[in-house]
């Protein structure tokens, strides 16, 4: 089979921008979604798979519009990978309506079937004050760092995927 | 609110299509427009994401995601902004149903129910007229401090 090279790894085009995600780190996952070449990454969402870990580090805005746009990629590999647990990270989110709780509660009743969990990190002041209005703490987990929360689900290094 | 008045020397009207992609925009309108009270971040991310449901249960609710006019106007007395969304929809049968925390008619597409909460919580007064068939107006007053 031949490999496809360094250049699909996630960590690559991570780019630090996932505080604790970085090239080195035991987080090595297979980049799933589509890398906009024109340099719009910042505005993206993006997602990353680890085993049964999805890592969705969203973009900029989550408002109606973006999440219309990321709810069926987001469901789609959670059923092909069969995933089990996800992590959402906020830290490139400046701003976030109500749109995100939807798309927060939706993951979570979807992994509760199968004993999976929704984890969120990195909200900042903005996205923490709607996660707070909504009561969303009562149910998801939180994590301030985002290498110690994947060390829990993936103690392991994967291999690149060809 | 009758006693609004768009025609304030300072006041704005702005008029685009229910489109997803106008959520942003209608963001950076209010944001831009609030300006002038010099707001802190937080009274400034506050009226945005107020602004943000308001416009989005306009596309979704009032329009169905079909194409619509949606109204913004905006206008200042002293440090209080007043905002006002329109739009010319399907209305609202029960709006004190509709305001109610987590009630949504849109639950199969993960509508969190959870707009008129943000309004009410993030601004300092919210009021909903709507006439069934004819449209629905939100009208939010937030006093900007500044800070001071």
């Amino acid at each position: 089979m031949q490999s496809r090279g360094r250049k699909n790894t996630a960590y690559m085009k991570n780019e630090g921008r996932t505080p604790g995600f970085t090239e080195g780190s035991f987080f090595v996952g297979r980049k799933m979604s589509n890398y906009d070449r024109k340099g719009r990454k910042k505005m993206e969402t993006k997602v990353f798979l680890a085993g049964d870990t999805l890592l969705v580090s969203f973009g900029e805005e989550l408002d109606h519009h973006q999440a219309g746009k990321i709810k069926g990629k987001i469901d789609r590999e959670i059923m092909v990978n069969r995933v089990k647990n996800v992590v959402m990270d906020f830290s490139a989110t400046k701003f976030m309506d109500s749109s995100g709780i939807g798309i927060v509660i939706g993951r979570y009743k979807l992994l509760r079937g199968v004993g999976g969990t929704v984890t969120i990190v990195h909200a900042g002041e903005q996205v923490k004050k709607v996660f707070e209005l909504a009561g969303i703490y009562e149910y998801v987990r939180t994590a301030d760092n985002i290498a110690g929360v994947l060390e829990k689900f993936a103690g392991r290094e994967l291999a690149e995927n060809s | 609110m009758n006693n609004f008045n768009m025609n304030t020397p300072d006041g704005i009207h702005v008029e685009f299509h229910a489109a997803g992609e106008n959520e942003s925009f209608a963001r950076m309108v209010i944001a831009a427009y609030v300006m002038r009270l010099n707001p802190t971040v937080t009274e400034l991310d506050d009226l945005k994401t107020a602004v943000s449901e308001a416009v989005t249960n306009s596309i979704v609710h009032g329009y169905g995601e079909r194409d619509g006019i949606i109204i913004l106007e905006a206008a200042t007395a002293g440090p209080e902004v007043t905002v006002r969304v329109l739009d010319f929809g399907v209305g609202i049968e029960d709006v004190e149903q509709a305001k109610q925390p987590l009630f949504t008619t849109a639950a199969s597409k993960e509508h969190s129910g959870m707009g008129f909460t943000v309004m009410e919580a993030f601004t300092d007064e919210l009021v909903v007229e709507s006439e069934k068939g004819e449209g629905t107006f939100v009208c939010m007053k937030k006093r900007i401090t500044g800070g001071n």
